[in-house]
């Protein structure tokens, strides 16, 4: 697949960083033209407000014959599956009837490769991996470099996630909200303007990073090229540590939403047997929405459960993979879950929709991707995946309608609608059988 | 500093067995094909293991990267798998818990060896760059490598 960055333009932080250093300015700082909408009424997305991109995961699909909406194009009406999703309905799409077109050697495992890298599932047995980097980690090598992490990825029932930097390199979600709030928020968080004094174990842990990356580079000269790539993505990750340490030491961009989120609990125990899934996936996504409004972060994952996940939800009479299984049909205790993961979804967007971001709102300046890997799980089905999109990422993408496939059409698409709304040019996504170099032109704006 | 430079690059070393013959299981041999040489990250387990031999600590506090079984076994998925940005992330808090925990007042005092009786200081030690250099347990060991990484 070919990506290339488009410019990656100017923002507030380097205009300020620019203008500032080393003189003393007594005037105001005009603002820039750049920043104005056509209006002239708000600073624009993409110039001050950056673009973000979210993955919302869960496993084991849905029932399609409750997910898939009445009516098509403008015309379309939430279905039972949808419903939690009313209060933003006006701000997603929902796209059915797309297919992955890799055969579906491991039930579960193959599809979620296919749809998130458009690549096969690599290996065999207990040894597989994606065969390279996922959607999320994609697009975060372009929008998520100039922010303190490239990328979160969380997970309110403990999944192993599915977002790789390439073969056999996986970022394992964060399951703690107490952790996750002390890593974003900790003692390191400075507010806007707070301009309070710099760490000064900043540099220390600078100076150690330089001779940790000396090091591997010693090594690196030393061992095969397989090796060397594993190295090189050790590498990537002291390096974004690096540049984290670097941000920093300087003042935090001036947004005026971000503020510092309440505290999480320190643990959420389980109640009769059961996890609290759906107070600790509000807790993880109100850290996201925050971390995002701060510019903290600008791509996340959120794994609500892994393909085949077992999870036992309130009120189930048994875990979730299971009743996909051996529950007759209709299958009500399926739909119910269903339906609950849809209103943790519901959540995650009204609070990304809650936030002000000039003339617009968190979500309209993001794309957001809820998907499964299955849509039927009971028969592993890899057609008429379950696909939501959220926000509008600043205008690329159009939202309100419904979208149905009636041929089948490469999941791959969806995939490569969303790089290009993030302004990554590229040609194609995918390889092989996952290889598509057209996207879903009716949720293109 | 240098205790800091030192954790974070708990080290480690190659291990090859010595040259020695390899005494031959009775009955057919299994067909397994012998992978090229590979780096190995250390497992979590690993890792802890060799805080507590170097310092004597243990990791009390926080997460590391947890580890890949790849047929079913952790120390494939150590031939495998990469570390993580948050792994990386997690490594360094971590190294600087165990720089905390190490200097503690109560910690030095508590693993200060009393003298015996007729002990002067000995010759100070030639000085390598990482703890390591020798193995235990028969198998003669090389340092090859740093920072978890071991071949």
């Amino acid at each position: 697949m070919a990506v290339e960055v488009q410019g990656r333009g100017v923002n507030r932080r380097t205009v300020l960083r620019g203008l500032l250093r080393g003189a003393v300015i007594s005037v105001g700082l005009p603002p820039l033209e750049m920043f104005f909408n056509s209006n002239g009424s708000a600073y624009a997305c993409g110039g001050a407000i950056p673009k973000r991109f979210g993955l919302f995961y869960w496993g084991n699909g849905n029932r399609p014959e409750r997910w898939v909406p009445e009516g098509e194009g403008t015309a379309w009406e939430l279905s039972e599956e949808l419903a939690p999703l009313v209060n933003v309905q006006p701000k997603i799409s929902v796209i059915s009837g797309m297919a992955i077109h890799f055969p579906n050697l491991y039930p579960h495992t193959s599809g979620a490769a296919a749809l998130l890298s458009g690549m096969e599932l690599m290996g065999s047995g207990e040894n597989i991996t994606f065969a390279g980097p996922s959607i999320d980690q994609i697009i975060a090598g372009s929008i998520g470099v100039n922010s303190l992490y490239r990328s979160i990825q969380t997970s309110p029932t403990g999944a192993s996630g599915l977002s790789y930097n390439g073969a056999n390199a996986r970022n394992p979600p964060e399951a703690s909200p107490w952790a996750l709030f002390e890593r974003l928020f900790g003692p390191a968080f400075q507010l806007p303007g707070e301009g309070g004094a710099v760490d000064p174990r900043l540099a220390l842990r600078q100076s150690v990073l330089d001779a940790v990356l000396a090091d591997l580079n010693r090594l690196r000269a030393q061992v095969g090229r397989a090796d060397q790539l594993r190295l090189d993505q050790h590498m990537e990750g002291v390096r974004e540590l690096e540049q984290r340490l670097a941000l920093l030491q300087q003042d935090p961009p001036a947004l005026d939403a971000c503020a510092l989120p309440a505290a999480p609990l320190q643990s959420y125990p389980d109640i009769d047997g059961r996890p609290q899934v759906s107070a600790i996936s509000r807790a993880q996504c109100d850290l996201l929405v925050m971390a995002m409004a701060c510019d903290q972060t600008r791509v996340f994952g959120h794994y609500f459960s892994d393909p085949v996940s077992d999870v036992l939800y309130a009120d189930a009479t048994a875990g979730h993979h299971d009743l996909t299984h051996n529950e007759l049909d209709p299958q009500p205790e399926v739909h119910e879950i269903t339906v609950g993961i849809v209103s943790e979804l519901a959540w995650l967007l009204e609070r990304m929709d809650a936030v002000q971001e000039g003339d617009g709102t968190l979500l309209d300046n993001s794309a957001v991707l809820a998907t499964s890997e299955v849509s039927l799980g009971h028969i592993h089905a890899i057609d008429d995946l379950p696909i939501v999109l959220a926000g509008s990422a600043c205008g690329r993408l159009q939202t309100g309608v419904h979208y149905r496939s009636y041929t089948s059409e490469n999941v791959s698409k969806v995939m490569l609608t969303l790089v290009r709304a993030m302004d990554i040019s590229a040609a194609s996504f995918g390889a092989a059988e996952g290889e598509v170099s057209d996207g879903v032109s009716m949720v293109e704006a | 500093m240098a205790l800091l430079a030192g954790l974070l690059s708990v080290s480690v070393i190659g291990c090859h067995a010595a040259e020695e013959p390899i005494p031959t299981p009775p009955g057919p041999a299994p067909a397994v094909e012998a992978p090229a040489p590979t780096l190995r990250r250390l497992t979590e387990r690993q890792y802890r293991n060799s805080v507590w031999d170097l310092l004597g600590i243990e990791l009390l506090t926080g997460g590391l990267e947890p580890d890949t079984a790849i047929d079913g076994l952790l120390s494939v998925g150590a031939a495998q798998t990469s570390l993580s940005p948050l792994g990386v992330e997690q490594y360094e808090a971590a190294a600087f818990r165990l720089a905390e925990q190490a200097l503690d007042a109560a910690h030095r005092i508590a693993s200060s060896p009393a003298p015996r009786p007729g002990w002067s200081m000995p010759p100070a030690p030639v000085r390598r760059s990482t703890p390591w250099g020798r193995g235990r347990g028969g198998v003669r060991c090389q340092r090859r490598s740093w920072r978890g990484w071991s071949r």
